[in-house]
């Protein structure tokens, strides 16, 4: 293992990356077995990175594919117990909130990641990239994998989710509590 | 600018001064962590750690028989995709019943030459998969065999014109095919225990697959004994609601090690994963390992990542990372790799082995596959949309004289 890379890495993106894999998962503790999961695979894979797209991109990317594992392998595990979890349909989210996640909801940030739950995965992911992580449009779709159009159109329509969400404060959260 | 622009641009620089959480672990604990990931301290892998081209040639080399009552014979089937691991094989012709003798040949630097021997009589194997292309003008017939007491599905593709012949034009299910074709392949020619046809009868009852055992049958003489049987039959009849092991009166049949028999559920057991298979020949097929469990597609994936016992080796480099990605609507699953995937580190045959155990395990669930940020595949693959859905794994042909 290469702990200079280890270490410029740390430097340059570190807390880039955590941030990410927190506003994806909304877990500190998940966040930092996550961010440990996404260095194995860039130091596993740092000689082979041949430069084709940014640094800053190929790594979002690899958290994003971590993200995307994470989620998949959970919604196994839940689905593994709740036969009628239907995995066409649901979005992947935690089961149940933690200690710590109760405190991050209860601020600002807390406030922005509930109302994301609310969109749709490609919204949410265009919001976190684009204005929690504040990659511009071409970045983003490097990570996401999409054209800038699409980029652009999905961040059109988050927004205007968002500012529906917005008009009506605490009506959706008010709506789950009353399930 | 219009008010919904100005509410996007308000709304924007409000996500933006959202405080950003930190890490607060240090650099060193982070680091620590690391150092103690296997992952991390194991000498990289060499290109070559698979097993190396010619090896690999003769390790493809694996089928060679025929069905009896034709005048041709069962023969490995092959595409163009690895020229190199060409395999060739040849048979004198007979017109007895039984089967014929094969002689093999196989010459991985004059392949071409090779080809050039008589159609009717040299065919080549498929790579892994059957693709559809592959089986134009033939009836595919995916049969579990058996060595080392596990099913191995191989996919055998009969003319249409046999078919035909045999069938009077009409089209026969699964189970008209395995009834008129089965005591006829020679397994042990192809590498295989004699195993076909099971002892009893096979039948259709609506939807589901009815096999009444014989009196003394060999079925019952150990757990072993009983598993290959259920395995093979999931190989042999998938589509199917339900297996049902009868005896001859009709009654779920009682073998000694396990008690009376509970229907089988072909469809539980799609999502299994592919691996490479040496056969006591000491050739090679792909094959699924039927005790990995995976909720789907993109679980087996993953695992076929590891070895799961002695028996089945992965086709998949341990080392590579990427993310599987199940359609929400359409038939087709991504497979996105975290960084450029280069098939050609790998000899054509171990990519084919790999490209195609990976598009099998898919099939499963019946989704094509598409690969994202791979290059080099081997010749006949083309990466740039989703593979062909492919028909079974193993291709042999039969090839009859005109």
């Amino acid at each position: 293992m290469e702990d200079s890379v280890f270490h410029r890495i740390y430097d340059e993106y570190h807390q880039d990356v955590f941030r990410f894999l927190i506003y994806m998962t909304k877990d500190r503790a998940l966040s930092e077995d996550l961010v440990h999961e996404v260095y194995v695979r860039v130091l596993k894979s740092y000689g082979s990175f041949e430069g084709k797209s940014s640094e800053k991109t190929w790594l979002f990317s690899i958290a994003r594919n971590v993200a995307i594992d994470h989620f998949r392998k959970s919604s196994v595990r839940r689905r593994r117990i709740d036969d009628s979890y239907d995995w066409d349909t649901r979005q992947p989210e935690s089961a149940e909130p933690t200690p710590e996640e109760k405190a991050v909801r209860e601020d600002e940030l807390g406030r922005v990641l509930g109302m994301l739950e609310h969109c749709t995965d490609d919204q949410r992911l265009v919001v976190i990239a684009r204005f929690l992580q504040e990659l511009s449009v071409a970045e983003t779709a490097e990570v996401l994998g999409w054209t800038q159009a699409k980029v652009k159109t999905t961040q059109h329509r988050a927004l205007k989710a968002l500012r529906s969400l917005m008009a009506v404060p605490g009506e959706k959260e008010a709506e789950e509590n009353g399930r | 600018m219009d008010d919904e622009r100005v509410e996007d641009k308000e709304l924007a620089e409000w996500l933006r001064s959202v405080p950003k959480p930190e890490d607060g672990r240090n650099r060193e604990d982070v680091l620590a962590r690391l150092k103690k990931d296997p992952r991390l301290n194991k000498k990289k892998r060499l290109a070559g750690k698979w097993i190396p081209a010619g090896v690999a040639a003769a390790a493809l080399l694996t089928f060679g028989a025929l069905f009896a009552s034709m005048t041709g014979g069962w023969n490995h089937a092959k595409n163009d995709s690895a020229k190199e691991d060409t395999a060739v094989m040849t048979r004198e012709s007979t017109d007895d019943a039984a089967p014929a003798d094969f002689s093999r040949a196989m010459d991985a630097e004059n392949g071409e030459d090779s080809q050039s021997q008589d159609a009717a009589e040299t065919a080549q194997m498929f790579s892994g998969a059957v693709y559809p292309q592959d089986a134009e003008g033939y009836t595919p017939f995916t049969i579990g065999l058996s060595d080392q007491a596990a099913a191995i599905p191989v996919t055998l593709l009969i003319p249409d014109e046999k078919v035909k012949e045999d069938f009077g034009g009409a089209v026969p299910g699964k189970v008209d095919l395995y009834n008129r074709y089965s005591e006829e392949i020679g397994e042990q020619s192809l590498g295989f225990d004699d195993y076909h046809p099971y002892k009893g009868t096979v039948s259709q009852k609506g939807g589901d697959l009815v096999i009444n055992l014989a009196p003394g049958h060999p079925y019952d003489g150990s757990g072993g004994a009983v598993k290959l049987l259920q395995s093979s039959l999931i190989e042999t009849f998938s589509g199917f609601d339900r297996i049902l092991l009868e005896d001859e009166e009709g009654n779920p049949a009682d073998f000694d090690q396990v008690g009376k028999t509970e229907p089988i559920f072909p469809e539980s057991r799609k999502d299994v994963p592919f691996y490479a298979f040496e056969k006591t020949d000491g050739t090679t097929v792909l094959a699924p390992d039927l005790e990995q469990e995976a909720e789907d597609p993109a679980e087996a994936m993953f695992l076929m990542k590891s070895r799961s016992n002695d028996l089945y080796s992965p086709v998949i480099p341990e080392d590579s990372d990427f993310t599987v990605e199940l359609p929400e609507r359409g038939d087709t699953l991504t497979v996105r790799f975290d960084r450029p995937f280069d098939f050609a580190t790998m000899s054509p045959a171990e990519a084919a082995r790999m490209i195609d155990g990976m598009a099998l395990t898919a099939a499963g669930s019946g989704l094509r596959i598409r690969f994202v940020n791979a290059a080099n595949a081997p010749a006949g693959y083309d990466l740039s949309g989703p593979l062909p859905l492919p028909l079974g794994p193993n291709g042999v042909t039969a090839n009859l004289r005109p």
